[in-house]
């Protein structure tokens, strides 16, 4: 009888124990499933700020300024080897700074940016806008995305094509999220096909954004046409490049020359198109990571990158503002665009990332008309810029087109240094990377660099050869 | 709720059971452990015999004539006992002597003799575990077992180390053993809070008779610990104290001194110097203040007295840095222990402190540890209650193990022998770029904390219910939570460099817990017919679920007055930065399971076994979520035949086979692993989403077969002993991180793909060389060679993963770099090998070759020398490794890597090229020369190694009162080491030499007493 009892008692336990296997059914609780991720228009935004905050200008900006002649490497033993390898033109397609997570990692960044861009353009038709309201905000956010993704390849195609000719090997276009990317792998465009996939997006976009849309740390129409004007000036349309860039001057006009310091010393640039950041990319101490001046100057003070001397003698050191404001000369030399710790100032180098600027629009304007062979129209613009920036600055005058471009090319240097242009104005014109000797310690091993050297365009990352063998290193890796 | 009725239910189902019965003369038999021994022989003297159930009991009529009664069974020693009055008997035997073959095996599921086991395991005792001065128990186990690979990482007291039972089988998943302690499985890699002197027994189950029987946790091997139980009869009490030192191992790296550094500097900056830098100052003291410097030219006399005052007051200073970082460290525990109980109960209780500082500055562990065990018996009911509990706290070193300036090991090496330590006016002499004061400095002034409780519980009752039949019920916890805390002081450079929060220290806080149930219960039958048919046979369900939570906060703007805590935290706002930071994360697994098993001895002879296991795991798609494992494994016992009685070489032989499969479930990148998913990422400060995971809908558990042969022998009177053991095991679909091309987004995926395959064979050896009554010298010897393969990698192309490659034929962890001919003595460049192995001087990525080998030794194991002579003990232990090449990191930043100037320099640098002609190791130092990663960092990482010296001193008193006795020991752990690998310390547990804490030698004394 206890037998017959006990033995029930085990079988029953036997069986509501099998009751536990819907114990397996967890859900997540730190991770939104694809399927909630995109379902309001608030959820679209959500996902827009995600592409936003992951781009990584400092990546662009890093390589550019590291590789030209914009800089000087620290001295002493505070200087920790930071991009030493860039400086002295050194690096394998294997490099430490070339590979993901890396400040020299522009491949990984952008793409990553493009991937999460599409997702949610691809999400976006079938979120269904509950108000008026709401279909503009959710058209606004696709060409914002188009806009973004347009960009970035834009960003990767200077960075890793050798020039923008139609034919020259450009990167892959990526216009849609890759649902199985564990066997994709892509071969690269011409780089006539990236600018046309470029030019497409972007004209979309620009009909998708309105007007009245005017957060710059967003992509508005004006940004839209800025990079229009841009990408115009890279593949040498210079009749476009111009028409974009009076667009924009129209509707932005340049910082004068009082208020051109607050520029660069507030942290945090208002919502107001007064000034002449067109786009710029917020930095906060959230996300004190894609700060700029941490690349060059430690936490603790350490300099690892001050201005060259190339570049400081550039300016005149008196009239023109932005000496003071781009650079500390006591108790030493520093680079202050984009922050500066000195034995009397702290910094958190928290400031944001200007993207786009009027004054580039100028020089874009002012390149073009000189290409066009209107030398006047380009002295102009030159002139007008210089107005705001330098006191009593003589009108600038050319009676060439290779003098106006050689005066352009100085007003850039000095204009947008340390802004992720310099080592791109150089390529695309293919001109040499000419360093001072007093730059780099009278070596003059690393004293130039001539467009013939492989070196002089950089390698596809290693870690995107291996996994994916159709994409095709550049010569010379 | 569901959950948690589950978990209840045995319990509750165990205790309905209980009912009373009486008979003639009844009695248990149990062994060391307390654990019911089934099977054992009941003889009455003169009269009949019997033989225990599942529960290790039995039943006899006993002639009134009978006053003894003798008991034995295999693997102990056999025991003749007075019957008692009361007809009630409890005996306990002992464990046959260690080292012979007539061993049990615990399973976790069970126990088996091990002449009637298929499987291949091997055993580590007691004596082995106990009193070795290191917190992990795991760090003990080096060398005590064949194929058991143990390596320490970390030198830092109460690190674990890696542990691999026959090899890696595995790409991108865990390689760690399951650790089951009491029936319960325990978090892999938190063993510092547990008590090793608490083990009775550690076994090591490496095939599929054992692996098998635990399904998708079994692949990595098993390692069954079973704390100690108490013994019935009188309390018995011990105290067991040591006391010591350990000391930092020394390195086999000179780096220069001042002298030497000067005269460095001048070479290389200098006129007839290879980068020919001239005029300005460098910051270089030996160039910049060098006569032979151009610009000495244009000074002064004055000036140049100023100069050359200079140049000798940092000659004046030559710090060695390794003296600043390094100690000794003291170690101090303490323990007190009770046994006892009466017929139906017994317990076994332990105190303990343990107290050890690492060999370097602000590393200690402190440990306070707690266990009760009780059992107690009715008539038909066996409860076993184990609980112990423990609490501990690590105080670590800065960026342990990190290629970081603040890593006071890189510290030691690479600061300039120029800097000072102190200002003159007795401040440490900190700045931008000075690392030696600057390291030293965050050790004085932050905290890196660690506060461990850790908690293992497990109840299991067992019901007879009739004839061999039984219900068994296990349940149990294992529990951990880590408080960590961090403090940098807002006086201190760290703290002023923080300037992001606003430069005024910071304080951390975190809490993370882990929490693992289970429950596993059935029916479990044992029973031997007639003497000649033994049958043990087990249907259990169990549930595991799993819970891991984590928290934590950082907080500015520190009130300087108030060190070290929480309060002192000054509230964030917009304008002061002290923003505090905050973050956490929560997840949780399930596995159901249903596992049948059984084995079936005739006439002690032959023995088939056989399980089969479905499991069905909450981290994969539902889709895939049965899995069956199975096994099969036969054994037979060679001297049980007639015709083994003619011989006389062997006394014991015994030939076994088993194949059976398992997996590995230690590899989901998440719990939620295989869904497409997003996550938090906002746009500086304003919050966004963005997608974190590409997912994976066919994700599965990575899939095992492993067969083994075995044979054990004994011979010499069973003074020579000896087990080999061959096996073949091959995992598949394996974890993998496919990299991914970075145009998807993504940098890789996670995924199941290729196959691995480890064999091998191993081989324990021992004998009693000399075998006298009071003199014994018994030699021991273990070694595993292990044979790494990937065989395929299915659907990926070979990736590298770090700087290894995982390529087809070649074995995990294969070591990929350009590599290095030599130096060319005409330019100092140095020539590199093509991708063929031609000679170049172009470096170059794609130029990588995998000729280097691996991280993952071939052979591995240990001596040992065990020497008894009257009161005297002397016990031996050597481990080693060989065939393990490891990849050097730390040599280049002293081998004129980026860092030439700010980082101190290996003396040999001095011989770097400088002239035609010359015949060096070192390359020329210039531009356009960078030092390159290359074969020459590939470094051979074998060792030999004296673990552990133990000599004792045993004392027994007549007469027991108040001690019974005691022994008193000295011991040296680590005392020499020998291998060619430069720097401190071969032994790692990665395949990258990255300035880890080296492990101590350490040295101490002690003293059990028994009263």
């Amino acid at each position: 009888m206890n037998f017959l009892r006990n033995s029930l008692m085990a079988v029953s336990f036997m069986a509501l124990a099998g009751s536990c296997k819907k114990q397996l059914d967890l859900r997540p609780t730190d991770v939104i499933l694809n399927e909630n991720a995109f379902q309001t228009v608030t959820d679209l935004n959500s996902g827009a700020l995600g592409v936003y905050g992951t781009w990584q200008q400092r990546r662009v900006i890093y390589l550019s300024s590291i590789l030209s002649d914009e800089l000087r490497q620290g001295t002493g033993s505070e200087y920790r080897g930071v991009g030493a390898i860039l400086f002295r033109w050194d690096y394998t397609s294997d490099a430490q700074d070339f590979r993901d997570t890396e400040p020299g990692g522009v491949w990984t960044n952008l793409y990553s940016v493009i991937d999460r861009a599409n997702r949610v353009l691809a999400a976006i038709d079938n979120v269904q806008p509950q108000t008026d309201a709401e279909t503009q905000t959710r058209e606004r956010i696709r060409g914002e995305m188009l806009a973004v993704r347009a960009f970035a390849h834009f960003e990767l195609l200077r960075t890793y094509a050798r020039s923008f000719e139609a034919s020259s090997p450009g990167i892959p276009y990526q216009s849609e999220y890759v649902q199985n990317p564990s066997t994709y792998r892509p071969a690269r465009q011409s780089a006539g096909e990236v600018v046309n996939n470029i030019e497409t997006d972007l004209s979309q976009a620009r009909t998708l954004i309105p007007q009245t849309f005017t957060d710059i740390s967003r992509v508005t129409r004006n940004g839209v046409v800025a990079m229009q004007a841009r990408v115009s000036l890279y593949a040498r349309n210079w009749d476009s490049a111009a028409a974009r860039a009076s667009y924009v001057i129209n509707a932005q006009p340049l910082t004068p020359r009082a208020a051109y310091p607050a520029l660069w010393t507030t942290r945090n640039l208002a919502n107001n198109q007064s000034t002449e950041v067109i786009w710029k990319l917020n930095v906060a101490q959230a996300n004190v990571g894609n700060a700029v001046g941490s690349l060059f100057q430690d936490a603790n003070g350490a300099v690892q990158f001050t201005p060259s001397q190339k570049l400081l003698n550039s300016y005149d050191s008196t009239a023109d503002i932005r000496f003071p404001t781009f650079f500390r000369t006591t108790p030493r030399t520093l680079l202050a665009k984009w922050g500066a710790i000195t034995p009397t100032a702290t910094d958190n180098f928290v400031y944001d990332i200007k993207m786009l600027r009027t004054s580039e629009m100028y020089l874009i304007r002012a390149e073009a008309r000189a290409e066009l062979n209107n030398l006047s129209g380009a002295a102009s613009d030159v002139t007008a810029l210089r107005a705001q920036r330098i006191t009593g600055a003589a009108p600038a005058a050319y009676a060439s087109t290779a003098e106006a471009i050689s005066d352009i090319y100085l007003e850039r240097f000095r204009e947008l240094a340390v802004e992720g242009h310099r080592y791109y104005d150089l390529k695309r014109r293919n001109l040499p990377i000419e360093r001072l000797l007093e730059d780099v310690q009278n070596n003059t091993a690393i004293a130039t660099l001539s467009p013939n050297n492989p070196r002089y365009l950089l390698p596809i990352p290693q870690q995107e050869v291996f996994a994916n063998p159709n994409i095709g290193q550049n010569p010379g890796y | 709720m569901k959950a948690r009725l589950c978990l209840l239910l045995g319990l509750l189902a165990g205790a309905l059971f209980c009912q009373a019965q009486t008979r003639t003369v009844t009695g248990t038999v149990l062994d060391f452990n307390g654990l019911p021994l089934a099977n054992s022989t009941v003889r009455v003297i003169g009269g009949p015999a019997t033989i225990t159930d599942s529960t290790g009991r039995f039943t006899i009529n006993v002639p009134a004539t009978a006053s003894n009664i003798e008991i034995s069974a295999v693997g102990f020693t056999a025991q003749t006992i007075p019957i008692p009055a009361d007809g009630v008997i409890e005996v306990r035997l002992q464990q046959a002597a260690a080292g012979t073959l007539q061993e049990v095996v615990v399973t976790g599921y069970g126990t088996r003799r091990r002449t009637e086991f298929t499987g291949a395991t091997s055993r580590v005792s007691a004596q082995q575990i106990q009193q070795v001065p290191m917190a992990s128990f795991d760090q003990i186990l080096q060398g005590r077992a064949a194929g058991l690979y143990v390596a320490s990482g970390s030198g830092q007291p109460g690190s674990s180390a890696r542990v691999n039972i026959r090899g890696v089988g595995t790409l991108g998943g865990g390689s760690d053993p399951l650790y089951v302690v009491d029936g319960v499985p325990v978090e892999v890699g938190v063993f510092r809070t547990l008590n090793p002197n608490d083990f009775e027994s550690v076994d090591v189950l490496k095939d599929a008779s054992g692996t098998s029987l635990y399904g998708s946790r079994g692949a990595n091997g098993v390692i069954v610990i079973t704390t100690r139980r108490g013994r019935s009869g009188t309390p018995q009490f011990q105290y067991r104290g040591q006391a010591g030192l350990s000391r930092p191992p020394e390195s086999t790296i000179d780096m220069m001194n001042t002298d030497q550094r000067l005269q460095f500097e001048e070479r290389i900056l200098g006129p007839s110097g290879i980068l020919s830098a001239s005029g300005g100052l460098t910051g270089f003291p030996g160039w910049d203040y060098s006569p032979n410097n151009p610009r000495y030219q244009n000074l002064s006399a004055a000036e140049r007295a100023i100069e050359a005052a200079r140049l000798d007051s940092v000659r004046q200073i030559n710090t060695n840095w390794q003296d600043v970082f390094f100690r000794n460290g003291t170690f101090t525990s303490h323990e007190l222990n009770a046994s006892g109980g009466t017929a139906n109960t017994s317990f076994y209780t332990s105190l303990s402190y343990f107290h050890q500082e690492g060999v370097v500055l602000r590393s200690s562990l402190d440990r306070y540890t707690f266990r009760a065990n009780v059992d107690f018996r009715t008539d038909r009911l066996t409860v076993g209650v184990r609980s112990g509990a423990g609490w501990s706290r690590q105080s670590g070193i800065e960026s342990e193990a990190g290629i970081a300036l603040a890593n006071p090991i890189a510290a030691a090496f690479l600061t300039l022998p120029y800097e000072r330590l102190y200002r003159p006016n007795g401040s440490i002499n900190t700045g931008a770029g000075r690392i030696g004061p600057n390291a030293f400095e965050r050790l004085q002034s932050t905290t890196s904390l660690n506060n461990q409780f850790k908690g293992n519980l497990s109840v299991t009752a067992q019901f007879d219910i009739w004839n061999g039949l039984s219900f068994r019920s296990t349940n149990g916890l294992d529990y951990r939570n880590n408080n960590t805390s961090r403090f940098i002081d807002p006086r201190s450079f760290a703290g002023q460099s923080l300037t992001a929060n606003g430069g005024q220290g910071s304080y951390a806080e975190g809490n993370s817990e882990f929490l693992n149930l289970i429950t596993t219960s059935g029916l479990v039958f044992s029973r031997t017919v007639r003497d000649r048919h033994r049958i043990n046979a087990q249907a259990l369900i169990e549930f595991i679920a799993n819970r891991q939570r984590n928290f934590s906060g950082t907080g500015f703007g520190i009130i300087a007055a108030l060190p070290n805590t929480p309060a002192a935290i000054t509230p964030g706002s917009a304008t002061n930065n002290f923003i505090p930071l905050v973050s956490g994360a929560r997840t949780r697994n399930a596995l159901f399971s249903q596992i049948l098993s059984g084995d079936y001895t005739f006439d002690r002879k032959y023995t088939l076994s056989a399980s089969v296991r479905n499991d069905m795991p909450s981290q994969v798609p539902e889709e895939n979520r049965n899995n069956i494992f199975w096994s099969v494994g036969a054994s037979w016992n060679v001297m049980e035949e007639a015709f083994m009685n003619r011989q006389k070489i062997f006394q014991e032989l015994r030939v076994r086979a088993s194949h059976g499969t398992a997996a590995n479930a230690q590899g989901f990148t998440s719990d939620f692993g295989y869904l497409v998913s997003y996550g938090a990422g906002g746009y500086a400060g304003v919050p966004g989403i963005v997608p974190t995971s590409p997912g994976n809908p066919l994700y599965e558990l990575e899939y095992q077969v492993i067969s083994n042969l075995g044979i054990e022998l004994s011979t010499w009177q069973r003074r020579a002993r000896a087990v080999f053991e061959i096996y073949n095991k091959s995992s598949r679909r394996l974890f993998a991180s496919q990299p991914l091309s970075r145009t998807t987004g993504f940098n890789a995926l996670n995924t199941n793909a290729g196959t691995v395959r480890n064999r091998g064979f191993e081989m324990t050896l021992s004998a009693d060389v000399v075998s006298q009554e009071k003199f014994v010298v018994t030699l021991g010897f273990n070694a595993a060679y292990t044979q790494n393969r990937i065989i395929s990698l299915g659907a990926l192309n070979e990736f590298v993963s770090g700087t290894s490659i995982v390529r087809v034929g070649y074995p995990i962890g294969t070591h990929f770099v350009v590599g290095l001919l030599g130096i060319d003595p005409q330019t100092g460049n140095p020539i590199y090998e093509d991708s063929t192995g031609k000679p170049t001087s172009v470096y170059s990525a794609s130029n990588n070759r995998a000729e280097y080998g691996t991280f993952l030794p071939k052979w591995q194991g240990g001596f040992s020398t065990d020497v008894t002579w009257r009161n005297f003990d002397l016990r031996l232990l050597f481990s080693f490794a060989q065939d393990v090449q490891r990849f050097n990191n730390e040599r280049f930043f002293y081998e004129g890597g980026n860092n030439l100037f700010q980082y101190n320099q290996r003396v040999e640098m001095l011989n770097s090229w400088t002239q035609p002609g010359q015949v060096t190791e070192y390359q020329r130092i210039g531009a356009g020369n960078s030092r390159q990663f290359t074969s020459r960092d590939i470094n051979d990482a074998s060792f030999f190694r004296m673990r552990n010296v133990n000599l004792g001193y045993t004392f027994n008193f007549n007469n027991n009162k108040p001690i019974r006795g005691f022994r008193l020991f000295a011991q040296a752990q680590n005392l020499f080491t020998w291998t060619k690998w430069e720097g401190f310390d071969p032994e790692e547990s990665n395949n990258i030499a990255t300035y880890e804490f080296p492990n101590p030698k350490t040295y101490t004394v002690g003293l059990d007493i028994n009263f």
